[in-house]
């Protein structure tokens, strides 16, 4: 090309005339915000980006200045409208002018914000997030834990400095009911883009020693607007959502909100309002344990009274009943008496008939006995009889004797001439043998 | 006491025992024994509430 030779600053104002030509309007623009920095000129210098559909690679950038009069107008409506302060990694809405300046090159002037958009991409990214949780099958996990009854011992998560942290403990300590909390603070930065990490890292913190705590408390102090949205993450989220101690969070803005919100068992908006919370409910026992003290002291006296009563009616009883009981017992000695006498007669009768049958006996064998004995007797004498000679020699027999006496047996050895007596029934007769 | 009881099983005792003299089981021998328990259990409980563990603070302590 033929031309002559341009200064620098020749070529650049030439680019801004063609640029404030060409492109003189106002255009709406999304984009990424890469960079905010507010100089102390009042002036606020962005950057801003488009990435790739993958997130990672930067296809288009371009810095932009948002004047301070512009900024003080238009930022802190915004920042109230989101619950934001303009920040890296912010998608934003802007109206902006494009300008060139031959010394500063390229720039976006913004002459207006949309704060809407901001908010409908945060809540779109919270709405991601709650999707990927519900997913997993643990947005509800902590929400799902019950409330111990005793809430006691609190792990809290804050930056050590916050006014918040220490308003807190102020309200624990001197709460009205004499009630007693151990709070341990697990320190965190809760405001940048460390958020994610160091909050984790606390929770992690807590998690090795659950069983220390009764619950977790995660607060972010201080009245002033700040980026809620770097609690806006999936780890942070889950972090949460699978604590094993119920985690209440007060790091609430009064309009917005964050994933922990939702994932938390309990949102306060903020920390005065957590340890209010614990208070309430340490109350709530109290008063639960003063109810059942009073039920116990009345169901025990009512108790004592009716059994009071009771014996009462006894006392009174008791004389009839005894002399019932008297008379029963003295009706039954009676009868008694009267069995045993008859029994006892009874008994008698049985012996004196037994000895009757006793002695009867004992006759009648006696009596047997003489009768046998008679009889053998008379048999004996039968025969007697029939060996008397007497008798013999009536009924014709007769004995024979020799003269000097002795019974003749034999006819032999009777020589002829023998003189014989024979006795017979009536007498005696001599008489001499013949011849034979 | 037994040391190891917790704040909770302590409460389900206390109700436990409120039932049981609500429906008039406790007989008037073991009366004075339950309500003996319970003071104590109330006792355990409302200290639970308003007592630092001395175990707790003793942990604390070093940090402190």
């Amino acid at each position: 090309m033929e031309s002559a030779t341009l200064s620098l600053y020749e070529l650049n104002n030439l680019v801004r005339s063609v640029l404030e030509a060409e492109l003189d309007g106002e255009y709406w623009l999304e984009a990424e915000l890469s960079e905010v920095r507010l100089a102390s000129n009042g002036h606020c210098y962005v950057e801003f980006v488009q990435k790739d559909g993958s997130g990672r690679t930067l296809v288009a950038r371009a810095r932009g200045t948002i004047w301070a009069r512009v900024y003080n107008l238009l930022v802190p409506l915004f920042e109230r409208a989101t619950g934001e302060r303009l920040r890296a990694g912010m998608k934003v809405r802007v109206q902006v002018t494009v300008g060139f300046h031959e010394l500063y090159g390229y720039a976006l002037n913004v002459v207006d914000i949309d704060p809407a958009y901001t908010l409908g991409d945060m809540a779109q990214r919270r709405r991601e997030i709650l999707a990927r949780l519900e997913a997993d099958g643990i947005a509800t996990d902590n929400k799902a834990l019950p409330l111990p009854a005793l809430m006691k011992r609190v792990a809290v998560v804050s930056s050590a400095t916050a006014a918040g942290y220490g308003d807190f403990c102020d309200q624990l300590e001197h709460n009205d009911y004499g009630l007693c909390f151990q709070a341990e603070l697990f320190p965190a930065v809760m405001q940048g883009t460390n958020v994610e990490e160091s909050v984790l890292a606390a929770l992690e913190a807590i998690m090795d020693r659950a069983d220390e705590f009764d619950v977790v408390v995660i607060i972010r102090g201080g009245g002033a607007t700040s980026d809620l949205s770097d609690f806006d993450t999936y780890p942070l989220a889950a972090a949460v959502a699978q604590m094993p101690l119920p985690v209440i969070v007060g790091i609430g803005h009064e309009r917005d909100e964050t994933v922990l919100d939702y994932v938390a068992h309990t949102r306060v908006k903020t920390p005065t309002a957590a340890a209010a919370f614990l208070i309430q409910h340490g109350a709530d026992q109290l008063a639960a344990l003063q109810t059942l003290a009073t039920t116990f002291q009345t169901l025990a006296a009512r108790r004592l009274q009716y059994q009071q009563e009771r014996l009462q009616r006894l006392t009174a009883t008791l004389p009839r009943a005894f002399a019932l009981v008297h008379e029963r017992q003295g009706r039954r000695l009676d009868s008694l008496g009267a069995r045993l006498g008859m029994a006892a007669q009874r008994h008698l009768l049985t012996c004196h008939r037994q000895l009757e049958r006793q002695s009867d006996g004992i006759g009648q064998h006696a009596r047997l006995q003489l009768r046998d004995a008679r009889t053998r007797l008379q048999l004996l004498q039968g025969r007697l009889e029939a060996l008397d000679p007497v008798l013999q020699l009536r009924r014709g027999y007769s004995l024979t004797y020799t003269a000097d006496g002795r019974l003749l047996r034999s006819a032999a050895h009777v020589p002829p001439g023998t003189t014989l007596t024979t006795r017979l029934a009536d007498g005696t007769l001599t008489s001499v043998v013949n011849d034979e | 006491m037994n040391k190891e009881l917790t704040y909770e099983a302590a409460m389900q005792r206390l109700e436990a025992l409120a039932r049981e003299m609500e429906a008039g089981q406790v007989p008037i021998d073991e009366l004075a024994a339950k309500l003996q328990e319970a003071q104590q259990l109330l006792r355990f409980c409302q200290d639970k509430l308003t007592k630092a563990d001395a175990e707790v603070q003793k942990l604390l302590q070093p940090n402190e």
